[in-house]
C-alpha cells in the first residue's frame, strides 16, 4: 500500500453519505457519528427496511429523510442526527440556519414529524436533554 | 512477462502471491483445480493491482467479492493510516479475520464491520454497497468525509 498516494482535495470537497449505503438492505445498525459528513443524507437511508438504529450525531448533516422504520423505536436507544459538526474538520463555521440540533430523546419524537429540525422547536417541545457535544 | 498461461492443467493448492506481482501480465489460470480447496487467490492478484488481467478475477470462490469491497474501503478510507489495520489486505488471511470484520459462521458473509475510533479518513468507497449481508456498520469517531460520487 505504501506506493499508493491520496491526493484528494478533501478540504474543499463537501462530503456526503454515499448513496451506496442504501443498497445495504440488511443493515440494522448504522453508526457514523463523530465524523466529517456534510450535506443532506441520502434518501436511500429510508430504503433500509431493517434499520433499527441510526446514529449520525456530530457531523454536519443538514437533513435526513424520514425513515418510517425508526418511528416505532421511540423508546429505543436510537437515533440520530446531525448537529453543528466537528469544528476541527472544517474551515468555516456552519451557519446555524443549516444546523440541526438534537438530543437522542428529542430526535426520537421529532423524526415522526419532521424531515429536518428547527432549533426553535427545542423551546416549544421541551426536550428532556440536549446533546450538542463536540462543538 | 506479458503472459502467464497455465490453463487446462491440474494445478491445485495455493496460488503463489508472486503471481499477483507480475507487472502488466495477463495471468490465465482457468481450467485447473484451484477451486477444489477453500483457498482463496492472493488478494493483489484478484484486485488486478499489478497484473493486467487475471482470468479468474470474477470467480467468487477464489476472489470473494466481499474481500474486494473491503479492500476498496481500506484504500478510500486511508487504511495505511489506520490505528489498527491488522491483517487487512493480507494476501491470504481470510477477510473475516481482518480487524473489525465479523462474518457469519458458515458462509463467510460480512455481517458486522466495526472500525470505530480507528483513524479512518478520506471517504467511503462505493463498493461498500456490495457488502450486502451486513447488519451492523459502526464507523463512528473517525474523520471520514465522503466525496459525492
Amino acid at each position: 500500500m505504501s506506493n499508493h498516494t491520496y491526493n484528494f482535495p478533501f478540504i474543499s470537497i463537501q462530503g456526503s453519505i454515499p448513496l451506496e449505503l442504501g443498497k445495504l438492505s440488511n443493515l440494522m445498525y448504522l453508526c457514523l457519528s463523530y465524523n466529517a459528513f456534510t450535506g443532506a443524507a441520502p434518501d436511500g437511508l429510508a430504503e433500509m427496511k431493517g434499520l433499527q438504529l441510526l446514529q449520525l450525531q456530530s457531523n454536519r448533516i443538514t437533513k435526513i429523510p424520514t425513515i418510517p422504520r425508526l418511528i416505532d423505536n421511540i423508546h429505543g436507544q436510537s437515533t440520530f442526527v446531525a448537529d453543528c459538526g466537528v469544528p476541527s474538520a472544517f474551515d468555516e463555521v456552519l451557519e446555524c440556519d443549516n444546523c440541526t440540533i438534537c438530543c437522542k430523546y428529542y430526535c426520537n419524537v421529532a423524526i415522526v414529524h419532521f424531515d429536518s429540525f428547527d432549533p426553535q422547536l427545542l423551546t416549544t417541545h421541551h426536550p428532556p436533554s440536549i446533546d450538542i457535544a463536540s462543538n | 512477462m506479458n503472459r502467464l498461461g497455465l490453463s487446462n492443467n491440474a494445478f491445485t493448492g495455493v496460488i503463489p502471491f508472486q503471481v499477483g506481482q507480475l507487472q502488466g501480465a495477463s495471468v490465465l489460470l482457468k481450467e485447473n483445480r484451484f477451486q477444489n480447496t477453500s483457498n482463496t487467490a492472493p488478494l493483489n492478484l484478484c484486485l488486478e493491482r499489478e497484473v493486467k488481467e487475471f482470468d479468474l478475477a470474477d470467480d467468487t470462490t477464489l476472489c470473494p467479492p466481499e474481500r474486494n469491497a473491503l479492500s476498496n474501503l481500506y484504500d478510500s478510507a486511508k487504511g495505511a493510516e489506520w490505528t489498527n489495520g491488522s491483517l487487512w489486505l493480507d494476501e491470504y488471511a481470510s477477510y473475516c479475520d481482518w480487524k473489525g470484520v465479523t462474518c457469519e459462521d458458515d458462509m463467510n458473509h460480512v455481517v458486522k464491520l466495526n472500525l470505530t475510533n480507528n483513524g479512518l479518513s478520506g471517504r467511503l468507497s462505493e463498493s461498500i454497497g456490495n457488502l450486502a449481508f451486513m447488519k451492523e456498520l459502526d464507523l463512528s469517531d473517525n474523520d471520514i468525509q465522503v466525496m459525492s460520487i
